[in-house]
């Protein structure tokens, strides 16, 4: 086990070194996605186009040798562009052709441009990891990691995703401006010579491994505990439900939250070399994977409550309940 | 499993010094509470009961603290967030399948952790109080104990008195705070030395003046008096039930040698009185004899001349009348010459009843025994006529002594043992007496002499003890409202030397006669008497009785 963390480690290093040759900072971002793909977890992004998720996406695929595909969502998106659909062949027989959504990274782009009917579609294949057209079902390839991304400023004319669509992503990941040193590395890079091409420096099998070595990193009861009571700490209400959640949530993280956030600190724990799970883990896990699977209610937004500071003050109110267990 | 057991053992030990200031401030607390209390009157605190106060809450704090339970789950979950283990050491627990590895991994990252780092001592919130804590104790106790508000004579007077109060601890340790003692106290008794703890304290601490420390000198004398009389009536008492089983011991043997009919008054017959009575009884069996003879030649005459011949009737007649007057005088000479025979007997059973009594009476041991009786008697009278008893602590414990010894050369006879234990019996009461007036030094004889105290009625100018007088106590004494001076005069009493006496010039308030010695102030009431006298402003038929009544006090 010990050896599988760090191989673990080193190959995911090794990812994130290839990524980080082309895309400049979001060290964060990165490690986010690359843990949605281990953890066999979706991931929606959020922030202001222009900031290289299309190309971190696909430096990825190279970097792994995987398949890359890239849907930009727009209002007259049929679900049929995204899954595929059936034509009429050479030899008069209706045969399937494949959507953009085969591939191994998929980046649906602005996903919330596109009505809840296509939007529906995609989140169901996600869940799904398969189509069905003409009766006949698809299944997608494997490893299969979709990244959408949403643009939090542009709201008109756009369809929200429904808090049970959004509960299928593993992690939500806000995606920052660089810095002006970041951003300044960016410039230099693609106003000056040729692109780097990028190796690839793990395979598909070495995704599906990573998988296997994540699930089995130990989580001891006292961890799991600590995990499941920050879960519980976002309900509005019933045993264990925060101050701050009988304020201030409408809705609490949902059972994919808690396996999300488990599942989550595992990939952390083996970034560290450990075999084991710790709370540190889950603490850090805590925003990527529950952000997005909270709702807040109206008295929170007049109140300036955002969900990140909303599970900082849950964290903050668990953390107090866990005292040492040994008082001297 | 791993091993926390230095880790288990800093906890104990970094608990224990949180327990200790927990222990110490609860300490310093009851000790606060008791300083104070002490300077309400309430109490008695010293340094060293304070101290151990303190101490046995650090004590008992620490020890508490060490002990409490320390599960292994709750200590790996404890280092494993003090030393950022990162759960290493919970996760080892977990049953897997490389569980060894992990346990492997925790023990690789536990070796790097020192206990002492994990669990610091810490001077915390506990100790805080705990010091907070004892300073408020000492500082009530200092308060409450300090000298440094009174004035110099005030702080003169405290001083003294609190060298009485050590003298009354002395005595009441030497005297009631042996073993023995402690033993053989009735409850009056031990009222009574609680009484005496409580004023030897109130002294040390200057709780009370030079006139109320007289007045509760003399009250705990009385007591002690009124106990030491007690006891000597006990005494008496066991000494009477010595005396009867002495007697019964004496039927015993007497009965064991035949002589049980022994006439009792002959017994107890002086030696000189009974041979008296056995020459009288002798001379009377030799004129009963005498007499006794002379009639019967008289009767063998006139039986000799009746038997003749030629006697009238007349003649006849009259020596017939002689005959019988003769015979009736000879039978109530022969009554009283057995009755003088009886006696005889009596007497010769009884002198040998009294040989008897005499070889047991002589026996050394009883000899010394008899003695011991004797002087007991003596002490216990004179100890319920003016409940001092005569003999010394040291003759009583001799005397015991003797008792005792005799008791187990003689514990075989039971009625010898009966009468030996009464007399152990009367000792014991008789020595309550000595330890209640504890004469020269105790309780009653004169407290307030054995202190030394000026102006007690019963300290001569020679600190030698002179009466036992009382004061009638008031339920609650009144502050007097005059002023109170202390002079010294020269040569009242003393051909050489100075005497002191107080002067309270103010209508005594403390019980019905005042605590200053008549004697102190008697040549100047005396004085003035006789100035006015010499002003003749006492009538004359009154001038008589107002000299003789100033003789009668001096020559008391």
């Amino acid at each position: 086990m010990q050896e599988d963390a760090k191989w673990f480690r080193d190959t995911f290093e090794a990812v994130r070194r290839e990524v980080g040759r082309a895309v400049v900072g979001q060290s964060d971002v990165v490690e986010g996605v690359l843990a949605g793909l281990a953890a066999n977890g979706h991931v929606l992004l959020e922030g202001m186009p222009g900031l290289g998720k299309t190309l971190m996406v696909r430096t990825l695929s190279q970097a792994l040798h995987l398949g890359f595909s890239r849907i930009q969502f727009t209002p007259d998106m049929m679900p049929a562009d995204v899954t595929g659909t059936q034509v009429l062949g050479e030899n008069r027989n209706f045969e399937y052709r494949a959507g953009p959504i085969f591939a191994n990274i998929v980046l649906a782009d602005e996903i919330n441009r596109a009505t809840p009917k296509t939007q529906s579609a995609m989140l169901e294949a996600m869940q799904e990891r398969a189509v069905t057209a003409g009766g006949k079902r698809h299944t997608l390839p494997d490893p299969f990691l979709v990244m959408a991304t949403q643009n939090p400023v542009e709201q008109e004319g756009t369809y929200p995703l429904p808090e049970a669509q959004l509960d299928r992503f593993f992690v939500k990941l806000i995606v920052p401006y660089p810095t002006k040193a970041e951003l300044s590395e960016v410039v230099l890079r693609t106003t000056g010579g040729p692109e780097e091409e990028t190796r690839r420096v793990a395979s598909e099998a070495d995704v599906l491994r990573m998988r296997g070595v994540v699930r089995s990193v130990v989580v001891d009861p006292d961890v799991l505990n600590y995990a499941l009571s920050l879960v519980v700490g976002t309900h509005p209400e019933g045993e264990g439900a925060s101050a701050m959640a009988r304020r201030y949530a409408r809705y609490g993280a949902s059972p994919r939250g808690a396996q999300s956030i488990v599942t989550l600190a595992k990939v952390y724990a083996l970034l560290s070399e450990r075999q084991n799970a710790s709370k540190g883990d889950v603490l850090k896990a805590l925003k990527p994977t529950l952000r997005h699977r909270i709702l807040l209610n109206f008295e929170a937004e007049a109140d300036g409550v955002t969900p990140d500071a909303f599970l900082d003050a849950v964290a903050e109110q668990v953390g107090k309940e866990d005292r040492d267990p040994v008082r001297v | 499993m791993l091993d926390l057991g230095r880790f288990g053992r800093r906890v104990r030990f970094v608990r224990a010094w949180r327990g200790a200031a927990m222990g110490a401030c609860a300490g310093a607390l009851v000790a606060a509470g008791w300083s104070a209390l002490d300077w309400m009157g309430y109490a008695d605190a010293t340094p060293l009961r304070m101290a151990l106060c303190v101490g046995g809450g650090t004590l008992l704090g620490a020890l508490t603290a060490a002990a409490l339970r320390l599960p292994d789950k709750a200590l790996r979950a404890s280092v494993d967030r003090r030393a950022g283990l990162e759960n290493r050491l919970t996760a080892s627990a977990v049953d897997v399948s490389f569980a060894e590895e992990i346990r492997a991994d925790a023990e690789r990252h536990l070796s790097r952790v020192k206990p002492a780092e994990v669990y610091p001592l810490r001077v915390g919130r506990w100790h805080g109080g705990a010091l907070a804590a004892i300073v408020l104790a000492t500082g009530i106790f200092l308060i409450g104990s300090t000298p440094l508000l009174l004035t110099p004579e005030a702080k003169a007077q405290r001083d003294e008195l609190a060298q009485k109060g050590k003298t009354v601890e002395r005595v009441t340790k030497e005297q009631f705070e042996t073993p023995e003692a402690q033993k053989e106290m009735s409850a009056a008794e031990r009222r009574l030395v609680e009484e005496a703890r409580k004023f030897q304290r109130d002294l040390e601490k200057g709780r009370m003046n030079r006139e109320e420390a007289l007045q509760k000198a003399n009250e705990l004398q009385q007591k002690a008096e009124e106990l030491a009389k007690q006891a000597a009536q006990e005494t008496e008492k066991s000494l009477d039930q010595a005396e009867t089983a002495m007697e019964k011991m004496e039927r015993a043997a007497l009965e064991k040698s035949g002589m049980g009919q022994v006439d009792p008054q002959l017994l107890q017959m002086p030696q000189g009185q009974r041979e008296d009575l056995k020459a009288k009884n002798a001379a009377r069996q030799n004129e009963l004899a005498k007499r006794m003879e002379a009639i019967d030649k008289r009767l063998a005459e006139i039986a000799k001349k009746l038997a003749q011949k030629g006697l009238s009737d007349a003649e006849r007649k009259k020596l017939e009348e002689e005959q019988k007057a003769l015979q009736a005088q000879k039978k109530e000479l022969e009554k009283q010459a057995e009755e003088a025979k009886k006696q005889g007997e009596a007497l010769k059973l009884s002198d040998e009843a009294k040989g008897v009594l005499d070889k047991m009476r002589n026996h050394e041991l009883m000899k010394q025994i008899r003695e011991l009786a004797a002087k007991m008697k003596a002490a216990a009278q004179q100890a319920q006529k003016d409940g001092k008893p005569p003999l010394t602590p040291e003759q009583m414990a001799e005397m015991k002594k003797q008792l005792e010894e005799l008791l187990a050369k003689l514990k075989d006879d039971k009625a010898m043992e009966e009468y030996l234990k009464q007399m152990i019996e009367a000792m014991k009461n008789a020595q309550k007496g000595q330890g209640q007036c504890m004469r020269p030094g105790g309780l009653g004889m004169g407290l307030a002499a054995l202190l030394g105290l000026k102006g007690s009625p019963d300290v001569g100018d020679d600190g030698v003890f002179m009466d036992t007088g009382h004061v009638n106590k008031l339920d609650k004494p009144e502050e007097g409202k005059g002023k109170t001076t202390e002079t010294q005069v020269s040569g009242a009493r003393r051909e050489t030397g100075e005497e002191t006496f107080v002067e309270i010039k103010a209508p005594t308030t403390v019980g019905n006669r005042t605590s200053v010695p008549y004697k102190s102030v008697l040549p100047s009431y005396e004085k003035k008497a006789e100035q006015a006298l010499g002003r003749k402003e006492i009538p004359k038929e009154h001038e008589k009785r107002v000299r003789a009544y100033f003789e009668s006090l001096t020559k008391g």
